[in-house]
């Protein structure tokens, strides 16, 4: 009996939500110019539980970035490998949140960035809004490419800063 | 005890296709044991575990990058040298053109510099370029104006320039004594300058 419980109890429940569309961008900075890669193809999820914590999990193949030079891209890809690891991904949980948003807001996403098959714990500030029948949030955070042994591209025999930005704008919509 | 399992029955229920939506198994062990265990959950599909065929596949893609990486980079080094070498030799060019044509009195003193010049600048071009052409290139791009086409686009005129620059300079030393070496000269002076210009395009245009 005991252990039925603690099944029924892990499982699952709350609203779910899909990404319906949105955007993930990155931005380095080399000493001659910065570089800004973008992504429509994004995959993400939340699932909204009735305590107001929101687990979030969102997406993109790294092969989908396009900084308008397919040679830089490829070079990302093989900085990534890209090969092994093929998704730049974010898992999280935000809290105090209570879904339909009744207005715009500001919070934390406790969150794990993946990429390059590194893992770093991170707080990302999100700001969510109501959009429709759904929420928009939108971020953008740093991430130390060094910190995700990430090996820094080189234009001119300079390497990019260490430092790179990650945004985002994603609409979330009811799960169909 | 049956109405808190007839609770429990009726959460489950409830709960139940919104586990078959995800599509996936919760709380997936992480690798990374430093990981929040809440964020272990994946609510989206796991990518599928990749067979031998294709790890092997993008254990040779990974390979081919790697190369691709390290010969552009050298690349990188040659375009700065192959730049910096075809100044050099069209500031020689014009001050033998100045020398020859300028009332330079003729002396020849800067011919030499040029003509080393010129052979070091080719030779360099030639290395810097093969370097490019023969990267392996694992990835399929799709064909679109970007920088690095439009470099391409640079790199194909200041080709052609060179070539035409080898044989014209040719030519035009084997015109010494001639009327006609005068617009030899001329033309191999336009040609140097559209061939550095086109060089410096190219080189420019990757810093966007």
């Amino acid at each position: 009996m005991l252990a039925l419980v603690a099944v029924l109890l892990c499982a699952p429940s709350g609203q779910l939500l899909d990404v319906q569309e949105g955007t993930l961008s990155y931005t380095v900075v080399h000493k001659l110019h910065e570089v800004h890669a973008s992504t429509k193809q994004v995959e993400g999820r939340a699932l909204a539980q009735p305590d107001g914590t929101v687990k979030v999990q969102v997406r993109a193949k790294v092969a989908t970035f396009d900084s308008g030079n397919s040679n830089r891209d490829a070079h990302m890809r093989e900085a990534t490998h890209e090969a092994e690891h093929p998704y730049a991904e974010v898992k999280g949980t935000l809290t105090g949140v209570t879904l339909p948003l009744a207005a715009p807001a500001e919070t934390t996403l406790h969150a794990v960035v993946e990429l390059n098959g590194e893992k770093q714990a991170q707080d990302i500030p999100i700001k969510l809004q109501p959009a429709g029948t759904g929420v928009r949030a939108t971020f953008t955070f740093p991430i130390s490419l060094d910190a995700l042994k990430v090996e820094r591209p080189q234009l001119l025999l300079v390497k990019v800063d260490d430092r790179a930005t990650i945004s985002g704008d994603l609409r979330f919509e009811a799960a169909k | 005890m049956i109405a808190l399992a007839l609770a429990l029955s009726l959460g489950l229920q409830q709960s139940r296709p919104l586990a078959q939506k995800q599509g996936a198994s919760t709380a997936q062990p992480s690798r990374d044991q430093t990981a929040p265990q809440s964020d272990d959950i994946d609510l989206l599909p796991k990518a599928a575990t990749p067979d031998a065929v294709t790890t092997a596949r993008n254990q040779a893609l990974e390979q081919d990058l790697r190369k691709r990486r390290q010969m552009l980079q050298l690349h990188q080094l040659g375009g700065m040298l192959t730049l910096a070498t075809l100044g050099a030799t069209v500031v020689f060019g014009e001050l033998n053109y100045i020398d020859k044509y300028g009332g330079g009195g003729d002396t020849g003193r800067w011919s030499g510099w040029h003509t080393w010049s010129a052979y070091t600048s080719a030779a360099i071009f030639a290395a810097t370029g093969a370097l490019a052409v023969l990267a392996p290139s694992p990835i399929e791009k799709p064909a679109r104006l970007d920088t690095a086409m439009l470099h391409k686009i640079a790199m194909s005129v200041a080709t052609a320039g060179m070539v035409t620059q080898i044989v014209l300079g040719i030519a035009t030393a084997g015109k010494q004594g001639q009327v006609s070496q005068r617009d030899y000269a001329l033309a191999h002076q336009i040609v140097g300058f559209t061939t550095f210009g086109a060089t410096a395009v190219g080189f420019g245009v990757l810093t966007f």
